[in-house]
């Protein structure tokens, strides 16, 4: 195969395999260092209340135990958007979980036993759980210094009140709308808290230097984000702080934004500058790190007879625990998102981050469009039953057109970000929409097809930037130098991609460091929102070019030619039109060196930015705005099985279409496609956070929180690609990794509406709820279920 | 402290262990095999697992001194230097792990089941992962892994 | 009871292993309530984790080969306490001649688990959502249990007191387990979509004396005698069946826990009565 095919488009295994294959990838998890010190925390065992007084005393004496910090010593606010967290509980605790102290100690055996030593009372507040509750006048505050709080621009917290953000989206005249509107849609759905439940717990490892350094070494998505972080409310240069993530177990949003590194930072530094380590448990994660926020959605939709939504009406209301650093952006995503992929010409939204005292919450993969989606993709499912017309039909009428149409913000949709409508048509061809699904496998089963359609884009600040570094060793092999992690996603192999092809060299030849270091790495904000493969692609795209300018300003010096008739192909630097006068890569790069020694140029090193310059902030009154830098539409399409006799959901076939733009790396993207399914329909039918009624977390563990193993996965997935290139995308492509999850729950539900009628309002779906609302909406189906079994006469097995 | 003697991947180690030291910590944190993970140390996640005598167990539920004079293997131990063993070829191939933090227990556990044959269907080879969790959903590409030497054998 | 740990290290003891019954007697005779027998580690491990327990002595019983195996005993299936789950759902005996046995064992947990967990661990740890000591109630076993003091049988219905509970003395140990033939027409159900744990089992007995028994509904798996004598009276067929399933649902007491309400479970328990029936009617 001659190189200069290239390499994108190729399903190539990530690079990385060999090391996640043998156990010999490192992850902070794994890191050690000389003389390390263990941390413990001790949190909270009230949901509100103020701290009276923490003593160490007991915890002290423990053999092994060096020392134990309180809130006092370590007198720091820190965050990204709404900076509401101190790094240890100080004058109250907000919920059951809140770190009051930490235990430092030689082995973590000794730790764990001062842990328990520690005493601390507490003068208990009125809690309050339900984030409807915590909106009402006179409800219990949580925080009462919110005034002081330095938040990013981009957010409207209320002090005063439990509302962390309240964000507005308005365009045109929703109640004109409804004037207009035949049919109206109303209803009230709630999502319940979700864990990330990445495999890695959160875990830090800090070494305070004597000399002002700052080392960490930590499980995150975003060591520049975590530099931002520590450098900013610690008050240390960006360059003392030094950040090294290598491989990540997993992170789904749980692991962007704030975390526990300031508090280890600190801790090292007061343990007397030696390196202290924090691993949490899985309760502790459950229990102390930040969730996904749980959400009650009320909407109403307007649509004409024909099927035109012309009003739609809608309030999320975020129940975002004690804390909201990430969620008050979370909250403004899910109402941007309101409207997906329809152009609706009136609407108003709220959406509002409240404080409650439960687990803090943050970002996951989605990032509020999952559950913007939940709620529209079912009222557009069940408008298209009352109005008697067909699910396509309703889409296509309401579906945005790009190059005509303007998003929910305002903006105007280019010609190149995407083709929803031919995403609809691949989509339906996929999962035979119209032709009769299969038999159900047990005859009382009812078997029933949906989908559902979605569209996203990061949410980042308007000047969220990416770079890279293409350095060119002496062998012309290269190295290069990116920011974005690698957490599962491959993307530093699809970067190695695009940079071989630039040079027509082998894939092989090309390596993306893997170990971040914000000391040494090329910055990247962060690696969120699907965005590593567009902005980082870009950047590596640009730094290849500079790179090749500079190979060809030292060939027209040896080529005696202008640089506009150099060209590199497979490897080698030759003359455009007289191939047969060639020079390897390997000979140039290093500059040329003649016979008689003299040598032009010198090492070749490229480098490249991403920056937006389309991105603004939202208009404060109406969301108006650009915020996003690309826009990927897609759709889900499932087969299901209903079991009426126990309201289980089974997912026997999935289909995954989205508009990439192009496929850089085919294996890669269906990995995310299949895995992103995966992980949405367990979302959609098992996870959810369950809490007593003080507050405390009942499944801290992976017993009572059910997450979707190998038995329960579908039959067959399948996937399918469009392609409409993104003219400033890397090779036309464009984000991919949440995507492939917003839209799954969706599909499901409206499979089981189609089927029977059945509206399921609540997530998780899982056995339980099915079967309550087919308890509720038709009873009579269990009844002819139970009759269809006791009738068989072959075998009749319940699962 | 007990003296403690065992093999793991075929080498003799000779250490000594606390009575309530659990295996998992005994690997990774004084014998260095940080192959071994672990995400819920309850023996729900199963990526502490490793091949005691030949089959797996859950490291995290089992004391370091019950290792005395038995065979371990982790996923390191599976591939002769940079050849690697066909299931982790296959993993490799398939695209079967994405952060790669459950993958050794995976590896470790499908080693199993295909040199065991316990499982003669992908059916039953998937029932036999039950005790693992991937939250990347790597599940489809392990699936496809898996079949690919089941169908060979 | 609260699932999940902070902790990662275990409370100290001192380990102990036994090679002959009459040693493990004697420890336990000399140290009492600070001794615990450890097996296959499951439920030990995991309760010292959660500093449920924590004692000073921890006696590893796994080597002691009378303690394995299974066997015919006269008209009785005899299984050593020691024996995992894995050999039990592996061994030819079983899979023929106690099907709800062969069931329990094998849809219990997962491989590594099965591999390690044994029956007296299953049963002993006491705890309402494991499968084996269901099978056990329906199948009418008997536990062993020896002590210096001599040697006790009771039925496994009357062992289980609890949640954590059991009657097992301080000074005992459960030597085996032994099921009464035939047994052939016994089959063992659970449900547990979306959960590692049953919602609610079934374990069902028409060999001789009808016995109709729910585990991971209460604290101990529990008889439903008004389904026995619906079965016991009509045999089974489709009315039968219709009629149990509906008895089922309305006399069983179900709790309230972390993976299922009361009524959803006594709905399950409904639904789990008429399949199971309906399978071992073929």
């Amino acid at each position: 195969m001659p190189l200069s095919e290239g390499t994108v488009g190729k399903p190539i295994p990530p690079q990385d395999m060999p090391l996640k294959v043998t156990g010999t990838a490192t992850y902070a998890y794994d890191v050690e260092i000389p003389g390390m010190l263990y941390a413990k925390l001790v949190t909270s065992t009230v949901p509100h209340a103020k701290l009276k007084k923490v003593d160490t005393k007991r915890a002290e004496r423990v053999e092994g135990v060096l020392f134990v910090f309180t809130g006092n010593e370590m007198p720091y606010r820190v965050g990204m958007y709404a900076g509401d967290r101190d790094l240890l509980a100080k004058d109250k605790v907000r919920w059951v979980g809140h770190p009051v102290a930490v235990v430092v100690a030689e082995s973590l055996e000794a730790a764990e036993k001062a842990a328990e030593m520690v005493d601390v009372e507490y003068e208990t507040l009125q809690p309050v759980f339900d984030p409807l509750e915590a909106l009402k006048e006179g409800a219990p505050l949580l925080h009462e210094s919110m005034h002081e709080y330095r938040h990013a621009p981009a957010f409207n917290p209320v002090p005063g009140t439990n509302i962390a953000n309240k964000f507005t989206l308005v365009h045109g005249d929703v109640e004109e709308g409804f004037k207009q509107s035949d049919v109206i849609i109303e209803d009230e759905f709630r999502i319940s808290h979700v864990s990330h439940a990445y495999m890695e717990t959160q875990n830090v490892l800090a070494h305070y230097m004597r000399d002002g350094t700052l080392e960490i070494w930590t499980s995150c998505q975003s060591p520049f984000i975590v530099r931002q972080i520590v450098s900013e409310s610690l008050g240390i240069p960006y360059s003392k702080v030094v950040v090294k993530t290598p491989f990540v177990g997993g992170g789904f949003g749980g692991k962007a934004g704030l975390g526990w590194e300031a508090l280890v930072a600190m801790t090292s530094k007061l343990a007397g500058f030696r390196p202290v380590k924090l691993v949490l448990s899985r309760k502790e994660n459950f229990a102390s790190s930040a969730s996904r926020e749980a959400v009650i959605a009320k909407v109403k939709a307007g649509f004409t007879k024909e099927g035109k939504c012309v009003a739609y009406k809608v309030t999320f209301i975020l129940d975002a625990g004690a804390y909201a650093d990430y969620t008050v952006n979370v909250s403004r995503a899910m109402g941007y998102s309101a409207e997906g992929v329809y152009e609706i010409p009136n609407v108003y939204c709220e959406s509002i981050a409240v404080y409650t005292n439960k687990i803090p919450t943050t970002a996951m993969r989605g990032f509020g469009y999952p559950e913007s989606n939940w709620v529209l993709e079912q009222v557009f499912e069940r408008a298209a039953a009352k109005l008697g017309i067909d699910s396509v039909r309703i889409r296509r009428i309401n579906l945005l057109r790009p190059g005509e149409s303007h998003t929910a913000t305002g903006e105007r949709l280019r010609e190149d970000v995407g083709d929803p409508r031919k995403v609809l048509q691949s989509l339906l061809q996929q999962i035979g929409w119209g032709e009769k699904p299969q038999p159900p496998s047990k005859p009382w089963r009812i078997r029933s097809k949906g989908f559902a359609l979605c569209v996203k884009g990061p949410s980042q600040p308007p000047n969220a930037a990416a770079s890279a570094i293409v350095k060119f060793n002496e062998d012309a092999t290269v190295d290069v130098v990116v920011g974005t992690g690698n957490f599962g996603q491959g993307t530093a192999t699809s970067l190695s991609q695009l940079v071989a092809d630039q040079f027509g060299l082998p894939v092989e030849r090309v390596r993306v460091d893997l170990v971040r270091d914000t000391s040494k790495s090329a910055y990247t904000w962060q690696t969120v929102g699907s965005r590593g493969l567009f902005t980082d692609g870009v950047a590596v795209l640009r730094a290849c070019e500079d790179a090749k300018k500079q190979i060809k300003g030292i060939a027209s010096q040896v080529f005696r030619v202008n640089e506009e008739d150099i060209e590199i192909i497979d490897g080698m630097v030759r003359v455009r039109g007289r191939p047969w006068i060639s020079i390897p890569l390997k000979d140039l790069v290093f500059g040329y060196v003649y016979p008689n020694g003299n040598t032009v140029g010198g090492p070749v090193i490229g480098r490249g930015y991403f920056a937006s310059t389309l991105n603004t902030y939202l208009d404060p009154q109406t969301g108006q705005g650009i915020p996003t830098i690309f826009h990927t539409f897609g759709g889900t399409g499932v087969e299901i099985e209903l079991d009426p006799l126990t309201g289980e959901i089974e997912v026997i076939k999935a289909v995954q279409v989205f508009d990439v733009g192009k496929a850089i790396n085919p294996l890669l993207l269906k990995m995310q496609l299949d895995g992103g399914f995966i992980m949405g329909m367990s979302i959609a039918l098992f996870e959810k956070i369950k809490f007593d009624e003080q507050g405390n977390i009942l499944n801290p563990n992976f017993t009572g929180y059910y997450i979707a193993r190998s038995k329960d996965i579908p039959e067959s997935f399948s996937c399918s690609l469009v392609e409409t290139p993104q003219f400033d995308g890397p090779m036309g492509a464009r984000g991919i990794g949440e995507l492939s999850m917003i839209s799954v729950a969706s599909a499901i539900s409206n499979a089981i509406f189609l089927s029977t009628g059945i509206k399921l309002n609540n997530l998780p779906m899982n056995p339980e709820e099915v079967w309550r609302q087919i308890m509720n909406q038709r009873p009579e189906l269990v009844e002819q279920a139970l009759e269809n079994m006791l009738k068989l006469t072959q075998e009749a097995k319940v699962q | 402290m007990k003296k403690l003697s065992f093999n793991v991947n075929g080498i003799r180690r000779n250490t000594l262990t606390k009575d309530n030291e659990l295996l998992l910590d005994l690997l990774r944190e004084r014998l260095g095999v940080k192959s071994v993970k672990a995400a819920c140390w309850r023996g729900e996640c199963g990526l502490c697992t490793v091949l005691f005598d030949g089959k797996p167990v859950k490291s995290c539920l089992v004391l370091a001194v019950e290792a005395e004079g038995r065979e371990i293997t982790t996923a390191e131990g599976l591939a002769e230097g940079e050849r690697l063993s066909d299931i982790q070829d296959a993993f490799v191939k398939y695209g079967a792990s994405q952060c790669g933090f459950c993958t050794p227990a995976f590896v470790l556990t499908c080693h199993y089941i295909i040199e065991s044959g316990k499982a003669k269907t992908e059916k039953e080879a998937l029932e036999l992962l039950n005790g693992l969790i991937c939250r990347c959903g790597t599940y489809n590409q392990i699936r496809e892994a898996l079949a690919s030497l089941l169908s060979g054998k | 009871m609260s699932f999940g740990s902070p902790y990662f290290t275990l409370p100290e003891f001192t380990y102990l292993r036994a090679r002959r019954i009459e040693e493990v007697l004697q420890l336990l005779e000399e140290k009492g309530e600070d001794a615990r027998l450890l097996a296959g580690g499951v439920g030990l491990i995991s309760f010292m984790k959660e500093r449920l327990v924590s004692p000073s002595i921890v006696i590893d019983i796994k080597g002691i080969e009378e303690l394995r195996g299974i066997k015919l005993e006269g008209s009785k299936i005899s299984i050593g306490a020691c024996t995992t789950l894995q050999e039990i759902s592996e061994n030819e005996l079983i899979r023929k001649e106690i099907p709800a046995l062969h069931q329990a064992s094998g849809e219990a947990a997962d491989i590594a688990i099965r591999g390690r967990a044994t029956i007296g661990g299953n049963v002993c740890e006491a705890i309402p959502w494991v499968d084996m000591p269901v099978a056990l109630l329906a199948l009418d076993a008997d536990i062993h249990l020896l002590s210096r003091r001599g040697e006790r049988m009771l039925k496994v219905g009357n062992f289980l007191k609890g949640m954590l509970e059991t009657d097992l003395r301080q000074n005992e140990l459960v030597t085996k387990f032994t099921v009464p033939t035939p047994k052939r027409r016994s089959i063992f159900r659970k449900y547990a979509k979306g959960s590692e744990f049953a919602i609610a089992s079934i374990s069902i007995c028409v060999d001789g004396e009808v016995r109709v028994v729910y585990g991971s509904v209460a604290p101990t798996p529990v008889r439903c005698k008004e389904v026995e004598q619906i079965i016991e009276r009509e045999g089974i067929s489709e009315s039968s069946i219709r009629k149990a399933s509906k008895v089922a649902r309305e006399s069983v007491e179900c709790m309230d826990d972390v993976l299922a309400s009361s009524a959803y479970r006594k709905h399950i328990v409904g639904i789990l009565t008429a399949s199971a029936l309906k399978e071992i009617q073929r």
